[in-house]
């Protein structure tokens, strides 16, 4: 019974991280690929 | 002696403003009747509340109901452009927070005046009423609810979602007033002696100090239009 | 050794110190007389709130440096410390009413330590939301600031008056009762340096991004 509620705790706290660290690394991503768009159009916008 | 006679002023003008109109006043009491009437009939109609749930549901109403006064405060200034005219007027920033926490409570005091007799029609019957200690909490939870209040329906005010925002940024910070004022209050309506409040109050009092000081210093920062 | 630049030492450092710490925790700890194997939550527990508290104090000293610098990094170490801090003290939430439920036989009670937590999240994650309505950064970011000095003034109120609500405690774990032997005090310790480098590594990366974004959105707003 107490098991339970370690189990269920230690997993709470690690999903709960590393869900986390997915949503900022997602994120990241996005932004990275925002970036390249970015950088793609300026350069056609200079030639 | 210069900037109370400029707090005075822009308190005259926002009383008259309201005394003209009427738009919070009516909608505070009016809202928090309201509130009151749907309490006593969720509590069970014909049943008696013990003093711990009647103060409970006296503070429930008291503090939703100014809630709506607090948000017509600023969102009026901005509406009308009127913060730039303030800003550049010979006022501080500091006075400008005196005279809306002077606004604000003075507005909550007034709605006070029908929600308490309200309150006690509707759940009076059992529980032994005194006034003159209740006084001192109504007053030291306006206080410290219009000082923390003006300070975030500035904020609010500068955003897209004001009526929204209020609430859900105002209460968790006055959530410790609110549970020393219930807790208060329920032990004027069991008949406790004065003495006992006085764990109650102190904490409530030292709230209204710092906030009342952190809210004159930082209002300056959230009224400034860049 | 190249790969050891100053970017993946705390994400290394934390992966590493955490496995030492799980490892820890379920090999090396005894198992706690009365509470039994529940107790070892606790070795994540502290150091989750531990972290969580130091993310509002960083976000309070943030808010302060903005209001008098008005510098991006700071609305950027505003912003990161306190979604960091909302993240850190729901799990403080979630596994402290799991240890709770087994040992006080209930998931709350109004303890001035779970009752502060609660507010401090409440008012931080009021914060975010706070965040999420604001378009204009240079309003976003003052908002924001005052909200975070005002939110973390109010703790000590708080905490103070949560005492004062029920006038009769559950009784609560003290420190002193728990009975930390070297084993146990050990393992909270690497757990703590766990934490504390997961923290910093989290935090500089989180910054990092919300510095990106502010330059990317500038540099459309440029180009405009």
């Amino acid at each position: 019974m107490k098991d339970t509620f370690l189990i269920i705790a230690y997993m709470a706290i690690w999903i709960g991280l590393s869900g986390y660290v997915a949503t900022l690394a997602h994120q990241q991503r996005k932004l990275s690929l925002r970036i390249d768009i970015l950088h793609k159009r300026f350069k056609a916008e200079e030639d | 002696m210069k900037s109370l006679r400029q707090i005075r002023f822009l308190l005259d003008k926002d009383l008259r403003i309201e005394l003209r109109k009427k738009e919070s006043l009516v909608s505070m009491a009016f809202f928090g009747a309201l509130i009151l009437v749907m309490l006593n009939i969720s509590s069970g109609i014909g049943r008696q509340v013990d003093a711990e749930t009647g103060a409970g549901i006296l503070w429930v109403a008291i503090i939703f109901s100014s809630v709506l006064g607090l948000g017509r405060v600023f969102s009026r200034e901005k509406e009308n452009g009127c913060v730039a005219a303030l800003l550049i007027s010979p006022v501080t920033p500091g006075e400008i927070f005196v005279a809306k926490t002077l606004v604000n409570f003075t507005l909550m005091l007034l709605s006070e005046l029908v929600l308490v007799p309200v309150f006690y029609v509707l759940f009076g019957a059992q529980l032994s009423f005194s006034l003159l200690t209740l006084l001192p909490v109504l007053l030291l939870v306006n206080l410290g609810f219009s000082t923390t209040g003006t300070l975030i329906s500035a904020i609010s005010a500068g955003t897209r979602r004001n009526e929204v925002l209020l609430p859900i940024l105002l209460f968790p910070l006055i959530l410790p007033l609110t549970a020393l004022a219930v807790k208060a209050t329920a032990a004027t309506m069991a008949a406790k002696p004065f003495a006992e409040l006085l764990p109650q109050l102190e904490p409530m009092f030292a709230f209204c100090v710092i906030f009342s000081a952190v809210g004159y210093l930082l209002f300056p920062f959230t009224i400034r239009e860049d | 050794m190249s790969a050891l630049n100053r970017s993946t030492i705390f994400p290394g450092l934390s992966a590493l110190l955490i496995s030492a710490a799980i490892g820890m925790v379920f090999f090396y700890a005894p198992l706690e007389k009365t509470m039994g194997s529940v107790q070892k939550i606790f070795y994540f527990h502290l150091p989750l709130a531990l972290t969580a508290f130091l993310s509002f104090f960083v976000a309070f000293i943030s808010g302060i440096m903005y209001l008098r610098s008005r510098k991006r990094i700071w609305d950027a170490r505003l912003a990161s410390s306190v979604e960091i801090g909302v993240v850190l003290t729901t799990l403080v939430l979630i596994t402290g009413s799991l240890w709770g439920k087994p040992i006080w036989n209930t998931y709350w009670t109004w303890d001035p330590r779970l009752t502060t937590s609660l507010i401090l999240w409440f008012i931080f994650a009021s914060c975010l939301i706070l965040r999420s309505a604001v378009d204009d950064e240079g309003k976003r970011a003052t908002y924001s600031a005052v909200l975070a000095i005002v939110g973390f003034i109010d703790v000590p109120i708080v905490f103070l008056s949560a005492r004062l609500w029920r006038s009769i405690h559950p009784t609560v774990i003290r420190a002193d009762s728990i009975g930390l032997e070297f084993s146990m005090l050990m393992t909270l310790l690497v757990c703590m340096a766990a934490m504390l480098a997961f923290w910093v590594g989290l935090y500089k990366f989180r910054v990092s991004l919300q510095l990106q974004e502010a330059e990317v959105n500038d540099l459309i707003n440029q180009k405009r």
